[in-house]
This record gives structure tokens, C-alpha cells and sequence, in this order.
């Protein structure tokens, strides 16, 4: 069947969780930068090996830089090291950052369903967070990643 | 399932960074938090607890979109949504010498003001001290620095053996690369020794960069060794037990009796009382809980919680009261030594039967632990033991609680009942001295003296704590709790068959006033069943409030217990009347009430039913007697702790409590029975209904209401102890 076996991780970003209310996004994450962030983090835990190992199977499959949800996806033997290489990153570019995993699955097709839940909730959390006026192309966007979301693949 | 908590957040830190921790880790759905406060040297009495807890108003000041983004996590994490956002207080006091590792012994008064009380050996002999002797509830190493000591294995068995908690945090692995390099290999070999038991994980993080969600911090803990599923338990289970077994140490005297008071004005209505609802009992509440309802009535409610700023629950008890005018409640707690579990406490506050108390409760202060400085003494300070399990079974007014206790036996907690039945409990029972009055209710009052020999802890019921008054009278009401119980260890009523019906024991702390708390302890017999729960207390609280007379409860109960005889439970009933003698193997209901307590004039008596469970918990009569001698009739309450373990064994030992006038018979089979005696088991479902049927007027309390026979075959039973 199939020999690739993944694990999938939901995971979502505060940005500067020290910042006070009502301060903006202080960078925007792409999924470059976030990828980029673990890699590193892996790279100094666990070192060159460890990276290279787990580099094989590893991608931020998906990104939303509004509710800040991520997928990432690693391989099945590697995924509790890059967890917790994920865990233990601490700032993105110059902001700190806290990671904080929501789901982890086997396949992508779970890990559909629990994103696009999660992503609809952080979107009313969001809306209830900035208060009432929401501009148009940011629900756009919204829209934009959700279908994204579901055509993802492994 | 349980909650997540984080046991260490540093306390010396801005205002607005608590703040946010404290929003931070409720969003990613954290239970509960706990403020530590780091000592070193000698302590005085400045060091007493004055951590603020934070309101939920200045929580949501911070984030006020806050209760979605928590019930967002709580979903995901399955928590249930309504559960309250915890918040302790700790001191972690740093030992270097043996001699300042003395200070952590269980007569400390400041220690006493914190919800934990964690050591921080830094050398080798202070190490060997924490893990051997001294009365912590957790072992913070820091290992950041290159570690002293060594960690030897047999110093780490017995410190798991005792039930004290290894720490292990994790914000230092994040923060600092070469910090990392320390500290893997020492957690991986305090790991190894412990074979990932008795861990907790906590941070100790100084900002909110530092802080990670519970199942990121799990994964962390693979670094160093732990298996993901011990790592989920340390995180969750572990930290649960602490705090159970913490507040239970704390709250309860000999973790059997806890008193609340009642407010004044409940005292003239006693009837009203018991139709009072209790509220559900929250075994490892200490104040401060935080309840994300909506956010109107959060404000509510966080007004009024943040009053009790204070970890003990008396203070809560005290303000819950002033806010509700509720009665107290008497909440018995079952509990095991071992395990957390069942040492429920009931929330303070509500105390449903009346207290009667002649006078201030200056005196019952005095006699309350030192722990409960901050508020009414409520809990009664028995000298001897240190197990807080006593049953204080109220008794006479006229008696100082403190007194009866202090003059009790060392091994038996006084409970100053003069009319109070002791109980066999397994439970502890709870006293509530209400610091104002207290109306001694009881005549059902079952002092489980029994802990007298025993360890309190043991008593606790396997299953459930029992409310004290409440649950007694509602034992006899059908097992409503059995559902929710059948799990845990705590609902008094258990329904696990343990029931541990503890007369309400109402110590008069305050003043000797006749303490009506009839503590039913009913041992479940079946403590070994729901040990692990702490929970389920709050079953028994319903049915306590259905016990509107208090004799009438202990008539029923003493008849249930000829009922129930045939029953494999042993039910306790506690009669204020008389005291009960315990009855010696289970199998006896509770043995009638053969004098009525003597001066017993419990107002409020609440009869618990105490089942003696079959285990072998007997009732003990001490109260009735022990009023009479005026001793504190430990062994009543004490019952309440090892009955429950002992239940099943101890079937013979706690038979034989106490003989009327047999006071220091009863002392012996007090210790006897106190394993046993907290097999008051709450009456099963069938039992509450019989209870219910066979409502008493409010007769004398004190007049057997059991079968003579049964008496009789009692007294034969002890004639050859005596």
C-alpha cells in the first residue's frame, strides 16, 4: 500500500504572546518563516542528523496568517522529535512566538476535518477579538484558505 | 479525564505578566494554576500567604474575547466547558541544612497558609531529609545548575512511597540552549529512578514566552525519558492527586471533618436547612476558582470569588455563607490515605445542617488548625494526630470542641459530640463550625472517632466523601449520587456500596458548643473501588439536603442499619443519640443508639445515616459517650479515614467501637474500628429510600432507634473487649 506513512499536526501560532491588546500582528507569518523556524529549531536540538532525517517527509502544508493555523506534516518516526522541535521554537524573525498543537492525525483526510474546524472557530475568535468591522478582502482571504484546506493532499 | 494544571508560576513577577500567564494558560487550556513563592532561610510570620488571586475581571481585561478562545481549547482537549479555572498558592521553601529542612514538619503555621508546600533541597542531607521525612507535598530540583547531591534510588523510593511528587520544569528547556545540556541528563535519571511515577510537570515560567499547552509539554517530556502516557498522567492525573491530597490535609482535621460555619440565620431555621441544597462539593477547590460562565455571570461570580482570596476554604466558606446565607455544610470526606481520591472536601459554604454554637467561635479557632488562621477555625485542631481526620462530632454545646480534642487520645480525635454518633468513616467527615454559631445538629452526629488510631488519611472512604450532614440524610434517600459516584471515589453515597455515612460531625470548635454535626461516615465498602475519584462528592450533597430532621435521620438510620444489617455494607449510622458503638463487623447496622447523647441538644442535628459498612465500620457511639467524657472522641472521626481501606478487612475492628461509657474502650476499638470505621458506607440506593421512608419525627435523637436486639448482640460483642 501505501509506504509513506505521516503524521499530520494542526498546530496554531500566538504571536507575541506578551504584546497588549489591541497591537497588530507584529510580522506577518508566511509559510516560509515558519518553516524556516523549525528547521532551525531541529537543526540546533537535534543537529545535523536529526534535520536531515526528518527533512525527508517534512512541509508546512498549509498556512493562514489570519487565525494563524498551520498544518505541517512529518513522517511517522520522526514526529515526536520535530514536535518537539516545534514546541521548543522561540521567536520567528524577531517575534516571539508560541506554537501550540490543536490535532495530530495520520491522514490528511482527518486532518482536513479538524483543520477546517479549527479554522472556522480561530476565524470567530478573530472577528471577536478585532471587533465589528471586517473588512472584505480579509473574508476573501478567509475564503481563499478554507478552500485551500480542502483540496489539500498528501 | 481530569484537567491539565501547571503547579508552578512564579509569584515574584509583575502584575500584568501574571496576568497573562494566567490568561494564557487558561486559553490553552489549562484547569488550573498554582502561584509559587520561593523562601529561603528561616521563615517567619511575615511569610504567610499573601499571593492575591487573580479575578476573573482583570483576566478578561486583558482578553476579553477569553471565554471563547477557552472553550475553543476546552473542546479540543476535551475538557468539559463549565469545569472553573483553579488557582493555589505554593511555597517552595529551599533547604540547605537538615536543621532548615526541620521547619517542614506539619506544625508549622506558615506552612500552613499555602495550598502546597513544595522543598528545594540544595545539598545531599537536605535531599535525603525531603525524600525521608519532611512533610511536603512536592520535591522541586532545580536543575539548571549542575546538581549537589545524587539522586539515590532508595531516597527516591521512599519519597514515592510516601506520596511526595518529583518536579520536573520545562520552561528552562526552552529558554536557554545550554541550559538543556544540564539539565537532560539529571531528569533523565530522577526519570529512570522513579520509572516515571510520582512526576509533575510544570513551568516555571517567568513570561508567557516560556509557557506551553499541556500536550506540547507531554511531548517535551520524551526528551527525557517519559513515555507519552506517563507524561499525560504527570501533567493531569498526578497534579490532581496532589492537590486532592494537599486540600484534604489542609481542610480537613485528620482529613475527616471539616466544619463550616453557618451563618446565624440559618441557625434558628433548622428544618430549613437540610432541604437546603448543598452545593456541590468540590474536592480540590481552594478558592479562587474561576468560572468561565458567560461573561455576565462570570463577572458575578468572579466578584464573589475573588473574595476568598485565600487558599483555605473556610474563608470561602465564610463568604459563600455571607453570600448565600447557606448553611453548612458538612461534608464528610472519605478518604485514603494513599490516594487522593476521596478526600472530598465539600465547598465551603454551605453547610446544610445547623450548627448550633453558643458562642463565638473564638474558641473553635483556637481549635481549628492554624491553617485555617485566615478564617474561622473552622477545621478542629486535634492535637494528636496529624491526620486530619477526625470526627468532631458536636455534641455539647457547652463543650469546647477544642477541648474535647485536645483531651482526646491521641490516636482518637476528640469530637466533642455529645450527642453525636460517631461515625465510622471512611470519610472524613467535615465539621462545620460555623464562627458564629454552630448548631449542633446532630444527633445523628456521628463522630467517627475512629480515626483515633488511624491515620486519617486512610480513612477516607474509598469512594466518596461524605457530606456530612447532607449526605447522612440523604443516604437514606435513593441513591441518586450512585451514578455519578459509581466512579469516584468520593460520593459519599457511593454507590459503590462503600457509603461511608458519616454522621455529620459537627465539631464545636468554636465553643464546645454542642456541635451537631453528626458525621455520617459511611465507610463504602467498596472503597477500594472508587478510589480514584475525587469527584464525586458533590452527589452526596443532594442527598444531605433532603434530610430535614436530623433525628428523624438518626432514627432512620438506626433503622436503616438494623436494614442494612443484611446488607454486605456496613453502614455507620451515626446516631447523636447515643453513641453508637461501632459496629464490629460490618454486618451489625449501627449498633443503636444506646445513651443518647448526653448533653447532646444539637439543633440541628443532622443525622447522618452512617452505614457502617460492612467492612467492619462501626458506629461509634462515641459521641454520645464521648460527650459524656467529654474526651474528644478521635477515634470517631478517625474512623472516617482507615475504614475505608480497612473496610473489608476491618470488619471486626471497627465493630467494636465504643461502649457506652466505655469511653476508653472505645478509644481501643476506635483505633480498631478506626480502620474500619470509615466504612460508613453511604447508603445505597435502596438504603436512601429506606431512609427516607422511615423519617423520623424528631424524637429524641438519642433514643435507640435500632433493633435492641442488635444492641444487645452488640454489648455481647464488646463485653469480652471491655
Amino acid at each position: 500500500m501505501v509506504g509513506f506513512k505521516n503524521r499530520y499536526m494542526v498546530t496554531e501560532v500566538f504571536l507575541d504572546p506578551n504584546r497588549d491588546l489591541g497591537v497588530d500582528d507584529p510580522i506577518i507569518i508566511t509559510q516560509y518563516n515558519v518553516s524556516k523556524a523549525i528547521k532551525d529549531s531541529i537543526l540546533v536540538n537535534f543537529g545535523e542528523c536529526g534535520l536531515a532525517s526528518s527533512l525527508g517527509s517534512f512541509q508546512v502544508k498549509y498556512l493562514n496568517p489570519i487565525t494563524k493555523l498551520c498544518i505541517i506534516r512529518t513522517s511517522r518516526e520522526e514526529y515526536q522529535k520535530v514536535w518537539s522541535a516545534i514546541t521548543m521554537v522561540r521567536r520567528i524573525g524577531n517575534c516571539p512566538v508560541l506554537f501550540n498543537l490543536l490535532d495530530l492525525s495520520g491522514s490528511i483526510k482527518a486532518c482536513k476535518v479538524a483543520a477546517l474546524k479549527c479554522d472556522e472557530m480561530k476565524f470567530e475568535h478573530y472577528k471577536l477579538a478585532s471587533g465589528a468591522p471586517l473588512s472584505a478582502d480579509v473574508n476573501q482571504h478567509m475564503q481563499n484558505c478554507l478552500e485551500k484546506i480542502k483540496i489539500l493532499e498528501h | 479525564m481530569g484537567g491539565f494544571f501547571d503547579l508552578n508560576i512564579p509569584q515574584d513577577i509583575t502584575k500584568t505578566t501574571r496576568i497573562k500567564l494566567a490568561v494564557k494558560a487558561m486559553e490553552l487550556g489549562y484547569s488550573g494554576i498554582a502561584y509559587n513563592r520561593n523562601i529561603k532561610g528561616i521563615m517567619s510570620d511575615h511569610d504567610r500567604c499573601s499571593i492575591p488571586l487573580l479575578s476573573l475581571s482583570s483576566l478578561l481585561d486583558v482578553a476579553p474575547s477569553l471565554a471563547f478562545s477557552v472553550n475553543f481549547h476546552r473542546d479540543l482537549l476535551g475538557i468539559p466547558r463549565s469545569s472553573p479555572f483553579r488557582q493555589y498558592t505554593r511555597l517552595t521553601v529551599s533547604a540547605d541544612t537538615p536543621s532548615q529542612a526541620q521547619v517542614l514538619n506539619s506544625g508549622n503555621p506558615v506552612l500552613k497558609t499555602y495550598d502546597f508546600v513544595a522543598v528545594k533541597p540544595l545539598s545531599q542531607t537536605a535531599f535525603d531529609h525531603a525524600c525521608l521525612k519532611a512533610e511536603v507535598d512536592i520535591i522541586a530540583i532545580d536543575f539548571s545548575e549542575k546538581l549537589p547531591f545524587r539522586l539515590k534510588l532508595p531516597m527516591v523510593k521512599a519519597a514515592i512511597e510516601r506520596g511526595v511528587y518529583f518536579e520536573i520544569t520545562y520552561s528552562d528547556l526552552i529558554a536557554d540552549i545550554q541550559v538543556r545540556r544540564q539539565m537532560i541528563p539529571s531528569v533523565k535519571l530522577l526519570v529512570d529512578w522513579t520509572r516515571g511515577k510520582n512526576i509533575i510537570l510544570t513551568s516555571a515560567a517567568c513570561s508567557v514566552n516560556d509557557f506551553r499547552g499541556p500536550y506540547d509539554v507531554a511531548n517535551l517530556s520524551s526528551l527525557v525519558g517519559l513515555s507519552m502516557e506517563r507524561a499525560k498522567t504527570a501533567i493531569s492525573k498526578n497534579c490532581r492527586n496532589l492537590i486532592a491530597n494537599a486540600l484534604r490535609k489542609k481542610h480537613f482535621y485528620k482529613e475527616a471533618i471539616r466544619i463550616e460555619p453557618i451563618s446565624s440565620d440559618e441557625i434558628s431555621d433548622t428544618k430549613e436547612l437540610f432541604s437546603v441544597n448543598w452545593p456541590k462539593w468540590d474536592p480540590i477547590s481552594s478558592g479562587g476558582d474561576l468560572q468561565l460562565g458567560d461573561i455576565e455571570k462570570s463577572f458575578s461570580a468572579t466578584a464573589r470569588v475573588s473574595t476568598t482570596a485565600k487558599a483555605i476554604d473556610f474563608s470561602e466558606v465564610l463568604n459563600g455563607m455571607a453570600s448565600n446565607g447557606a448553611s453548612f455544610l458538612t461534608a464528610i470526606q472519605a478518604t485514603e490515605a494513599p490516594i487522593a481520591i476521596s478526600g472530598v472536601s465539600e465547598k465551603p459554604g454551605e453547610f446544610d445542617f445547623p450548627f448550633e454554637t453558643d458562642q463565638a467561635s473564638s474558641d473553635n479557632a483556637s481549635v481549628k488548625n492554624q491553617t485555617s488562621s485566615n478564617e474561622n477555625s473552622q477545621e478542629m485542631n486535634l492535637p494528636s494526630d496529624d491526620t486530619r481526620a477526625f470526627t468532631e462530632s458536636e455534641g455539647s454545646r457547652s463543650h469546647v470542641s477544642t477541648i474535647k480534642e485536645e483531651s482526646k487520645n491521641p490516636n482518637i480525635s476528640d469530637v466533642i459530640l455529645p450527642s453525636i454518633v460517631d461515625e465510622r468513616h471512611d470519610m472524613q467527615s467535615q465539621k462545620c463550625i460555623p464562627s458564629c454559631e454552630i448548631n449542633v445538629v446532630l444527633l445523628n452526629v456521628s463522630v467517627m472517632n475512629q480515626t483515633s488510631s488511624m491515620d486519617i488519611n486512610n480513612t477516607c472512604v474509598a469512594n466518596a466523601k461524605i457530606n456530612t450532614s447532607c449526605e447522612n440524610a440523604n443516604f437514606l434517600a435513593p441513591p441518586t449520587e450512585n451514578p455519578s459516584c459509581s466512579k469516584d471515589s468520593f460520593v459519599v453515597l457511593c454507590p459503590q456500596d462503600v457509603s461511608l455515612n458519616e454522621d455529620s460531625m459537627e465539631m464545636d470548635v468554636k465553643d464546645q458548643e454542642d456541635i451537631p454535626l453528626t458525621e455520617k461516615v459511611s465507610s463504602s465498602e467498596h472503597l477500594g473501588e472508587s478510589q480514584s475519584d475525587l469527584t464525586t462528592i458533590v452527589d452526596c450533597v443532594p442527598l444531605l439536603a433532603t434530610d430535614d430532621t436530623k433525628v428523624e435521620n438518626i432514627s432512620l438510620v438506626a433503622n436503616k442499619l438494623e436494614v442494612m444489617m443484611d446488607e454486605d455494607d456496613t453502614y455507620v449510622t451515626n446516631n447523636v443519640m447515643g453513641r453508637e458503638h461501632l459496629e464490629e463487623s460490618g454486618d451489625e447496622t449501627i449498633t443503636p443508639v444506646d445513651h443518647i447523647p448526653l448533653s447532646v441538644t444539637f439543633d440541628g442535628m443532622i443525622v447522618k445515616d452512617v452505614l457502617s459498612v460492612a467492612s467492619g465500620e462501626n458506629l461509634e457511639k462515641l459521641a454520645v459517650e464521648e460527650q459524656e467524657h467529654g474526651d474528644a472522641d478521635s477515634r470517631r472521626v478517625l474512623v472516617m479515614d482507615d475504614d475505608l481501606k480497612a473496610k473489608d478487612s476491618s470488619v471486626e475492628t471497627c465493630m467494636s467501637l465504643e461502649e457506652e461509657g466505655m469511653t476508653k474502650q472505645i478509644h481501643e476499638e476506635a483505633s480498631v474500628e478506626s480502620k474500619h470505621t470509615a466504612s460508613v458506607t453511604f447508603l445505597s440506593g435502596k438504603l436512601r429510600a429506606k431512609r427516607r421512608t422511615s423519617h423520623k419525627q424528631p424524637s429524641f435523637p438519642l433514643k435507640r432507634l435500632l433493633n435492641p436486639m442488635a444492641f444487645k448482640k452488640r454489648s455481647k460483642k464488646f463485653k469480652p473487649k471491655v
